[in-house]
């Protein structure tokens, strides 16, 4: 089911002409976690600010689970969560008493607010600290205590601008973990310059340069689509394939690298030359570790869009 | 219903961040210094000039001399530390992003002001109420009398004073960004009041005359309706401005 629908939203700024988003259109499925991912200046903040109803597009229009999005709108509000790239809460608050601050907005009754507090409050490991304020928590208890408060209401969709940006590496490790726990629970659209984060907790990925969106589907999908064609053949320390070597050029396959016991083999036609690899290894009697056609890691394919997009 | 969620925050906060007690110590101790004050300084100047050989005959201090100066001291220091306390009300929301924490949730723009303005009229109606209360109790027992009537009518015209002047601070504070560039302006607006009461008749509007009018109400029984509109319209249309401005503002 597509629970975003975003068509073709741009967004100018007037005082400076800069034109944040250009023409976005992309469509998001319930239950996954969307990594938005971006250099910085590339449009995602602008992206999610129009799409909680903060800001108003220039043009084109959105739904967030069928709910048109539309700047101010309290219909749009009931159905998301939200936690901004500073995780800014009332830090005067202890951290029960902002969940039940943001219970009584949503409306819901004394009790079950009460509920709905001591459970997010567990699911983010901050029980123990809930009657402290939140001027004394850690990084990642903010960012944990952010997330949980966008939870209160039950959101449809949940939307992290670059929750884990500002946090040491524990504290990334324990959000993404919040985070990653998070899919059956609600829809998560999160945005991020850090690779690595999408690659732990997203299944699905958008890429966004200039405002401009350079690609936007599964993640596995977009790794195979740019799986690379090359083979690597690690052997084991101390062997000598020199053998090997010459045996490839003796096949004509001249495009290769060494490096200390890993060949690196750049394949013009993957099947064919894959399988006279096998054989050559298999005809030589050669002692491997391993051989393998690698993935392009999303570093690559997202330095390869952008380079690019910019040309 | 959202509206009271967001005035029961706003009550907190003003509790925990030691707002609401500074305001009550405040108005209360210049409750208590004005009547004492009036009633002390002829002997205190006395003293001072014998020490020197000088000889003044002060006249002895009435109830008027109480109320006059704990008018002069609520309209003056009070105001100065109100408009201190509040400059950053709205924009320090907006610069920290508690403002959007807020209103990213199902909360209209215009129950966050009304939230604001609310809190901060009734707090400083209560720390007024108090003040006078003290006041009120020191005049009669240094001297034994104070007119009720006119006094609640003085504290009146004190408070719808007090009002003008903090719902234009707080519409600079959601206008402007810096909480700073928000207190300098509502300080010139405020000293503009006092300038502008100075010109004759056309001078009477300015909410500055409701002191002057508060301050002679004992001898004479005159109010100027006209102050009290401007005042009350000054009061709307800062409402309004804050309340158009804050609904147009969008996050960068």
């Amino acid at each position: 089911m597509t629970i975003i629908n975003c068509h073709n939203i741009s967004k100018l700024y007037k005082e400076t002409g800069q034109l944040a988003l250009d023409n976005l259109t992309l469509e998001m499925e319930a239950h996954s976690v969307f990594g938005f991912l971006g250099p910085n200046g590339a449009g995602k903040t602008t992206t999610i600010k129009i799409l909680t109803g903060l800001m108003q597009p220039t043009s084109g229009e959105a739904w967030i689970a069928s709910e048109k999005v539309e700047k101010n709108s309290i219909a749009l509000r009931s159905k998301i969560g939200y936690l901004g790239q500073e995780p800014a809460m009332y830090r005067w608050m202890k951290g029960k008493e902002l969940l039940m601050f943001v219970g009584d907005i949503f409306g819901l009754s004394k009790s079950e607010n009460r509920t709905r507090a001591s459970m997010l409050l567990e699911m983010s490991g901050l029980t123990a600290a809930a009657n402290k304020k939140i001027a004394s928590y850690s990084g990642g208890m903010v960012q944990r205590l952010g997330i949980a408060q966008a939870l209160v209401s039950k959101p449809e969709v949940l939307f992290l601008d670059e929750p884990t940006s500002s946090l040491d590496p524990i504290g990334r490790k324990e959000v993404l973990e919040f985070i990653y726990n998070l899919k059956n629970e609600t829809t998560v659209f999160m945005s991020t310059h850090i690779l690595s984060d999408v690659e732990r907790v997203c299944d699905h990925v958008g890429i966004l340069n200039n405002g401009k969106l350079l690609a936007c589907e599964k993640l596995e999908d977009l790794k195979n689509k740019f799986s690379t064609n090359v083979c690597q053949i690690e052997f084991e320390m101390g062997s000598n394939f020199e053998s090997f070597i010459n045996a490839l050029k003796g096949e004509h396959i001249l495009n290769y690298k060494i490096s200390e016991n890993i060949a690196t083999v750049n394949l013009m036609h993957i099947q064919k030359e894959y399988k006279q690899i096998l054989g050559l290894l298999s005809t030589l009697n050669m002692d491997v570790k391993r051989v393998e056609i690698t993935h392009a890691s999303l570093e690559d394919i997202f330095v390869e869009l952008v380079k690019t997009a910019e040309k | 219903m959202k509206l009271i969620v967001l005035l029961k925050k706003e009550y907190l906060e003003f509790i925990r961040n030691k707002k609401l007690i500074s305001i009550m110590l405040i108005f209360i101790f210049f409750g208590i210094m004005s009547p004492l004050t009036a009633y002390f300084i002829p002997d205190i100047m006395e003293y001072v000039t014998k020490t020197q050989n000088i000889k003044i005959d002060f006249p002895a201090p009435t109830y008027a001399d109480a109320i006059f100066q704990f008018i002069k001291n609520i309209s003056q220091m009070c105001v100065f530390v109100l408009i201190l306390m509040n400059m950053g009300i709205v924009s320090n929301e907006k610069e920290k992003g508690t403002a959007i924490f807020v209103l990213v949730k199902p909360v209209n723009r215009q129950a966050f002001i009304f939230a604001k303005f609310f809190s901060v009229l009734s707090i400083t109606a209560i720390a007024l109420i108090a003040s006078a209360a003290f006041a009120g109790f020191y005049t009669v027992l240094f001297f034994d009398t104070l007119p009720l009537g006119i006094f609640v009518m003085q504290n009146l015209l004190l408070l719808l004073y007090i009002s003008t002047i903090l719902s234009i601070t707080i519409m600079f504070s959601t206008v402007v960004k810096s909480q700073i560039l928000a207190g300098i302006l509502s300080f010139f607006v405020w000293i503009s009041f006092t300038l502008f009461s100075q010109f004759g008749e056309i001078g009477k509007l300015s909410p500055d005359n409701l002191i002057n009018t508060a301050s002679t109400l004992v001898k004479s029984y005159s109010i100027y309706p006209c102050t009290i509109i401007t005042s009350i319209l000054l009061i709307f249309l800062s409402l309004c401005i804050a309340l158009f401005s804050f609904v147009k503002w969008e996050p960068k």
